[in-house]
């Protein structure tokens, strides 16, 4: 079976200088839930967002689907996304419509504009996003305006929303960051069983240790814009996994952390 | 002392460049010593700033050279003026009401015309808006000629445009219609392009990560995000027509200017003061709807 992702020595430069990403290589087999951790600056969202050109990677290459997305053009791109679906920290719904709303836009690439507006969704599309809310669990908030739901129902419309687009790859980023502990908890278990339900592949950036532990299959740690660790889980202990976060070998001369 | 603090100010630079390097504490010791030898209470006037001065000279300038063209307030004048304004009011009142329905009926035209040029102004309005905010701009020089379109619709006067379009329609409401949409292009587009930048960024990129095309992400993120912002603004768009709809009608554009005009031609005062009280009830009505409704999309919103 072919991989859902490929990279091959990926490097993002922001304009100020700062490298993001250092050269990543990474394959991920189709169906894996795979945790993306490190600290604050190692570049888990810079790669996220890379994969689908959210931000423009420096060099390297990007493959999803054996489709290459750096290089692709425009139209190539929306079709790549189209099987893609991201999950943002803050959620990035429209605020000022229905759950409802924001979920048949999940289906725009796939349906055509019409999905855009109320009035011309066509009625296979309106069961399939009550469909998708109903796995959210939130089929009884679909005409609330997203604005009066909680974080931990928000980012389950977001789901909804990717659902919709009936992705063979969901890239979540932070998925979990604003959210309480026990919303937390229900957003990680959602993520895990679509992706075991429906074959999804998952790639998540994790801080929380705890949850990348729970959840995931496989683990890569990210240390500023380098692969440091990439371990299957039940082989990688917490120490192991804390160790990303923690102090550098002493022998590393002491900065760790805050270079640059 | 004066003389030197800018002599040791001069020279000080090249010193810090050549020597400075080597020895640290000379420049350290030095360089404050230079700037505050007595400290001293702050004077009382400042020195205006080179740019200041040329403002107030240019200022000083122009009303010199137009009070030689006769851009004057003049107590004297002034005196007699009101003299002549108290026998305005006092042959315009009591208002004479004989031609109120024909009056009437031509304040409700210049409405309609208001109202229509608004609507046609804050449709053209929209795509232009969208071509001109950074975010949602198909192409950078869209993005250029979009803002330098609104610019002059926005920066020629509509008793401007109504000029111009009398030459172009002839005489006539049709001409304000025209004047007032161009003018309200020129505000709303301008405040509904900024309304459009100021959208959270992550709204427009949770659309397009789903793959969706940009004119879709218009439809399904930017419209119903800024939509109560355009409808306030076009709200105010509509007052601001209302109240120069009145005046257009004195170059011809059509409406109840035209009526003003002519009864101030004749000298007709009173005919004139029930045209102006009409105006007054009619803006002030318009002004009152739109305040409340901007309230109660803005405040009830969210």
């Amino acid at each position: 079976m072919s991989a859902a992702v490929q990279l091959e020595d990926l490097k993002m430069r922001f304009r100020n200088g700062h490298q993001a990403l250092d050269g990543v290589d990474l394959t991920v087999e189709p169906g894996q839930l795979l945790a993306l951790t490190g600290s604050n600056g190692a570049g888990k969202s810079t790669l996220l967002r890379c994969m689908v050109r959210l931000q423009e990677p420096t060099s390297g290459m990007v493959r999803i689907h054996e489709a290459e997305v750096t290089g692709a053009s425009s139209r190539a791109l929306r079709r790549i996304r189209q099987d893609v679906g991201f999950i943002f920290q803050n959620f990035n719904l429209v605020d000022r419509v229905s759950a409802f709303r924001n979920v048949t836009n999940g289906a725009i690439a796939r349906h055509g504009s019409q999905c855009a507006v109320p009035a011309l969704v066509p009625s296979r599309v309106r069961r399939e996003a009550m469909d998708c809310l109903e796995r959210v669990g939130l089929a009884h908030l679909a005409d609330r305006r997203v604005d009066t739901l909680s974080g931990g129902q928000r980012q389950r419309v977001a789901i909804a929303r990717s659902l919709m687009q009936r992705p063979r790859l969901i890239l979540a980023d932070e998925p979990v960051a604003s959210l309480d502990p026990a919303a937390g908890t229900a957003v990680m278990e959602l993520l895990r069983d679509i992706s075991a339900e429906r074959g999804i592949t998952v790639i998540a950036a994790l801080h929380q240790v705890d949850f990348a532990l729970d959840y995931s299959e496989r683990i890569i740690g990210l240390r500023a814009g380098r692969v440091e660790l990439d371990e299957s889980n039940d082989r990688l202990s917490a120490e192991r996994l804390h160790e990303l976060y923690g102090p550098a070998p002493l022998t590393d001369s002491g900065t760790r952390g805050q270079r640059r | 002392m004066k003389t030197k603090h800018t002599k040791s100010d001069n020279t000080k630079p090249q010193d810090m460049k050549t020597e400075g390097m080597k020895t640290e504490e000379t420049v350290d010791t030095s360089a404050p010593a230079l700037r505050n030898a007595d400290p001293q209470t702050p004077a009382r006037f400042t020195r205006p700033s080179a740019f200041a001065f040329v403002v107030l000279v240019g200022a000083a300038a122009l009303l010199i050279h137009g009070w030689t063209q006769g851009a004057v307030v003049n107590p004297a004048e002034l005196v007699t003026g009101a003299g002549r304004l108290g026998d305005f009011l006092a042959d315009a009142f009591p208002p004479d009401l004989d031609r109120v329905l024909p009056i009437l009926q031509s304040l409700l035209v210049t409405f309609e015309m208001a109202l229509l040029g608004t609507i046609v102004g804050v449709i053209l309005s929209v795509p232009l808006a969208i071509a001109g905010a950074r975010n949602t701009s198909p192409h950078r020089s869209l993005y250029y000629l979009s803002r330098g379109f609104i610019t002059v619709c926005r920066t020629i006067p509509d008793l401007v445009w109504a000029l111009i379009f009398v030459i172009a329609v002839g005489l006539g409401p049709q001409a304000g219609v025209l004047a007032i949409a161009v003018d309200v292009m020129g505000f709303c587009g301008r405040f509904f392009a900024d309304s459009i930048e100021e959208m959270d960024n992550g709204v427009l990129e949770g659309v397009r990560a789903t793959g969706a095309p940009e004119h879709s992400v218009i439809f399904g993120a930017v419209l119903p995000t800024c939509m109560p912002s355009f409808v306030a603004t076009s709200m105010f768009a509509l007052e601001q027509a209302t109240r120069s709809s009145v005046v257009l009608g004195l170059v011809g554009a059509g409406g109840i200017g035209v009526e003003l005009s002519v009864s101030m031609a004749l000298l007709r005062y009173d005919e004139a003061m029930t045209i102006i009280l009409a105006i007054f009830i009619v803006v002030l009505g318009v002004e009152r709807l739109s305040a409340a409704m901007r309230q109660r999309i803005l405040g009830g919103g969210s």
